[in-house]
């Protein structure tokens, strides 16, 4: 295509893809940039489809607006349909957020203020968008917003099997997408831009599921977590009309963008002008940053170096590991040190001590030693590199090769009576207990159930008889709170791992094989879950339990992606949410895999949530 | 092991072209097994076929190019290897622009079928009188089922049934999971691959049905597509269909073993 004439424009270069067609970068004859649009054919086949959109067009081309990419012409060329655009330099507020997190407050309000002028200029002309997304804002190098695609989404979202339409993204869908019988209007727009001023308020989406169709549930019936609950520096005006922005019922929303833009009131800031001051120093410095990242090269690992093609390359790693295991049991009985933090009641952080334990070898080769915090068995997991990360989902990139000093962890899951201990000596209420409810899965739903809490995890069923099962429906905070009553710690993320996967990076705890109803509980197979030291041949390379499937397990670290530090990583300073590991006894066996990761609040509760601890050497 | 295999493919009543494409490795037994393919195109003109046929040659060769092959990994990377050379040639070729198809591989060695597919095209087993789906459809509807949207009855029906989420050709990041899960065949299964022309207008009981009543895989693709047709022939009908004779002596003892300790 590059170097091709269409009409009058010569194409220069790509921009990318997208349900409906193409974009190119090309000149006009009088030398000037624009963008070009160049529709599917599948698309043109749907005369009905191709109607309303020419109806849109022609509208959108008398739509003159700082804030919207102006539409130049639309021709016909060969049988297909090319769209000139305005081409804006810029980024996308998708790549900056993806870059930032969330943006400063003057900052995002501006651009907020900006795009609800822009969609309400389309309002007042008729116009929907359909698609509003951070990959659809633009924002100039000048630090104007540009909302792209007025009226293009419209075609993807209607089309069938003859477009694919898979670009169809549902994290800005609005409920009432996804009930045929109701029609799509303002509201539903203002809905989707409410989840985009969600992401540059908070840094995150509201709903955080990775499964197409338990976004669709949360749309459908998840209230989402106030703005100012994630960011509290937030004005209370704007996460309410965030809030109300976010309703079920459109009729709950406001009707219009300036409802929405008036109930976001005024920033009360003397230096900030709503009007004209977005690109101030600090945006354009975020902004230099985010482009700056962005030319970064991807990860060097390939794929093919990760995820072995060939059945016969591991054997010999396992003779390798085979000798260590060997070797190391003939070492017989060795000392233990922990270093603990003294604490004569309650939950507290004190003057550390060290304590000398016996350690027994485990069937593994390495250190058990009792814990006397809580006298739980912990593992000393020796200092060495191991291998982190994987190349199958972005959540997971990149491979790197991680160096963590000596540390223990347990070798089990915190059971119920451990965590009933703690309750009786402490008065401990968990998130689940002060909230009066905790989620549960119900069939195939979600849902938040009053009596849900760790002494009736989903709701229904007592822990009565069940003191060596897990403790579940447990927060971070809960986690961390026990972890600091018995001298603990929550294991970093790349403590787990390691525990999990060994210093090659197996795929699961026993290895590389799959897993089956001997080796994890998962898949539902038992639907609940277990005795925590039911599965001994799913012991991972250190002889740690449960390191797949049963309950997921919290790990201290905030949630971030991409590169690590390579010496002890702690993950970010900050953050919203906090990593869990593991998967569960309701997981399929791609969730259990030890490189899986998923993040949720420090106050959610969950009744497949449960923890392991970890302490220093 | 040995196995009959036949398949057919019928542009239906309403489509003016064929766009689905399908092939089968039909040589003497290969070490890396047995691949089957099914892929339906997308969109309207040239562009639904060249996508299925380009897909369905790419994993086909991709797949037999490898040696002591680990299956899973090796059908996961053809099928990206499928997608980035529709990608490309539709960015190549103005009038193929935005092609795409669905994709459905199934391999048989020894006694385990591993298998992994894009979009809405399906695998289903059969063995005596149970039919069961092993696919995983990647459509707009069966999300919102799964989501307790709509219902399954609703689906059949609802509007925006043939929209997909995933499809070979479209997004050149395409995400693909090594579906590392494999079945354990028996002797006398049957094995069908077949496009939404067949299942959408032909119920799974009837297709049932036909299996056990006709049982030769040649006689069973004649009579789907011809059902499929009396019932409208709304799309292209393309199926595979696979009758398991004999896992092999080794195989079938592992497997009643396995059967004994369950």
């Amino acid at each position: 295509m590059i170097g091709e004439q269409l009409g009058d424009y010569l194409i220069t270069k790509s921009l990318g893809k997208g349900g409906f067609g193409s974009v190119w970068e090309a000149k006009s004859e009088t030398d000037e940039t624009v963008a070009l649009k160049i529709l599917n054919p599948q698309v043109l086949e749907n005369e009905k489809v191709v109607r309303k959109f020419f109806h849109e067009a022609m509208i959108l081309a008398k739509l003159d607006h700082p804030h919207i990419c102006k539409l130049l012409e639309f021709f016909p060329d060969g049988g297909n349909y090319a769209i000139v655009m305005e081409y804006v330099p810029g980024i996308e507020l998708k790549d900056l957020l993806k870059q930032k997190g969330k943006l400063p407050i003057p900052q995002a309000f501006g651009l907020a203020k900006q795009t609800l002028k822009a969609f309400q200029y389309a309002h007042e002309n008729g116009i929907l968008h359909r698609d509003i997304k951070p990959a659809n804002i633009m924002i100039s190098n000048e630090g104007m917003t540009k909302i792209m695609d007025f009226g293009i989404a419209k075609m993807s979202s209607t089309a069938s099997h003859d477009t694919a339409a898979s670009m169809l993204s549902v994290h800005y869908v609005p409920p009432e997408r996804f009930d045929k019988s109701s029609e799509i209007d303002t509201r539903s727009d203002i809905y989707s831009l409410a989840l985009v001023f969600y992401e540059m308020f908070t840094g995150r989406r509201p709903f955080t599921a990775t499964e197409t169709s338990q976004i669709m549930f949360s749309h459908l019936n998840e209230i989402p977590e106030s703005p100012i609950n994630l960011a509290p520096e937030i004005p209370p005006q704007i996460s309410d009309a965030i809030s109300k922005a976010l309703e079920k019922s459109p009729d709950d929303r406001f009707n219009d963008f300036q409802e929405f833009s008036d109930a976001m009131g005024t920033l009360d800031d003397e230096d900030f002008d709503d009007e004209t001051c977005i690109m101030d120093d600090d945006l354009t410095q975020i902004f230099e940053e985010a482009k700056l990242a962005e030319d970064l090269p991807e990860t060097v690992i390939t794929e093919d170096e990760l995820e072995e093609e060939i059945e016969g390359k591991k054997k010999g790693k396992f003779l390798l590991i085979a000798s260590i295991l060997i070797s190391l049991t003939i070492a017989g009985v060795v000392g233990g040190y922990f270093t603990l933090y003294k604490s004569s009641s309650g939950i507290s952080d004190q003057e550390p001590t060290t304590i000398v334990e016996k350690a027994q070898t485990n069937s593994k080769g390495f250190e058990d030693v009792i814990h006397p915090g809580d006298g739980s068995t912990m593992i000393l997991i020796p200092a060495s590199e191991f291998m982190m990360g994987s190349e199958d989902y972005e959540a997971e990139k990149p491979v790197q090769k991680i160096m963590l000093s000596n540390y223990y962890i347990d070798k089990y899951l915190v059971t119920n009576a451990q965590f009933s201990k703690f309750v009786e000596q402490t008065g401990y209420v968990t998130d689940a207990e002060k909230e009066e409810s905790g989620m549960v899965r119900i069939g195939r739903r979600w849902k938040k159930l009053p009596e849900a809490n760790w002494k009736t995890p989903d709701g229904l069923a007592s822990i009565d008889d069940k003191d060596n099962y897990p403790v579940s429906q447990i927060s971070y905070n809960d986690a961390l709170s026990y972890c600091k009553w018995a001298i603990k710690d929550l294991p970093t993320e790349a403590q787990w791992e390691k525990v999990a996967r060994g210093p090659e990076g197996n795929l699961y705890p026993w290895g590389n094989t799959d897993p089956n109803e001997t080796t994890a509980n998962f898949d539902n197979v038992i639907e609940s879950v277990s005795a925590v030291d039911s599965y001994e041949k799913g012991q991972s390379f250190y002889g740690a339990f449960d390191m797949a499937g049963n309950v997921y397990q919290w790990c201290k670290d905030w949630y971030e992606t991409g590169e690590r530090t390579t010496k002890d990583p702690t993950g970010p300073e900050t953050g919203t949410e906090h990593v869990v590991k593991g998967g569960s006894f309701s997981e399929g066996m791609e969730s259990i895999r030890s490189s899986n990761r998923d993040r949720y609040e420090p106050n959610y509760s969950m009744f497949i949530f449960g923890f392991r601890c970890a302490c220093e050497y | 092991m040995d196995c009959t295999i036949a398949s057919a493919s019928d542009k239906g009543l309403r489509k003016e072209e064929n766009q689905d494409y399908l092939s089968y490795y039909d040589g003497p037994t290969h070490k890396n097994g047995l691949l089957l393919v099914l892929a339906d195109g997308i969109g309207g003109r040239s562009g639904g076929g060249t996508a299925s046929k380009i897909a369905v040659e790419t994993l086909m060769e991709y797949f037999y190019s490898k040696k002591n092959i680990n299956i899973p990994v090796v059908i996961k990377k053809g099928f990206k290897e499928a997608n980035r050379v529709v990608v490309e040639k539709g960015d190549q070729d103005i009038s193929l622009n935005g092609m795409g198809c669905t994709m459905n591989a199934v391999v048989l060695r020894d006694d385990k079928m591993y298998h992994n597919n894009v979009g809405d095209s399906r695998g289903y087993i059969i063995s005596g009188d149970e039919i069961s789906q092993f696919s995983t459809d990647h459509s707009f509807v069966s999300d919102l089922v799964k989501a307790g949207a709509i219902t399954e009855e609703d689906a059949l029906t609802h509007p925006e049934r043939h929209v997909l989420t995933k499809a070979i050709g479209i997004d050149p990041k395409l995400q693909i999971e090594t579906n590392k899960e494999y079945l354990q065949i028996e002797n006398s299964q049957y094995i069908l691959l077949c496009c939404d022309g067949l299942y959408g207008v032909v119920p799974d009981e009837e297709i049932l049905d036909t299996v056990n009543t006709l049982k030769s895989p040649d006689d069973i693709c004649k009579k789907l597509i011809e059902k499929a047709n009396e019932n409208g022939g709304p799309d292209n009908i393309s199926l595979i269909v696979v009758r398991i004779n004999n896992i092999g002596l080794v195989s079938n003892l592992k497997n009643k073993f396995k059967a004994l300790m369950r």
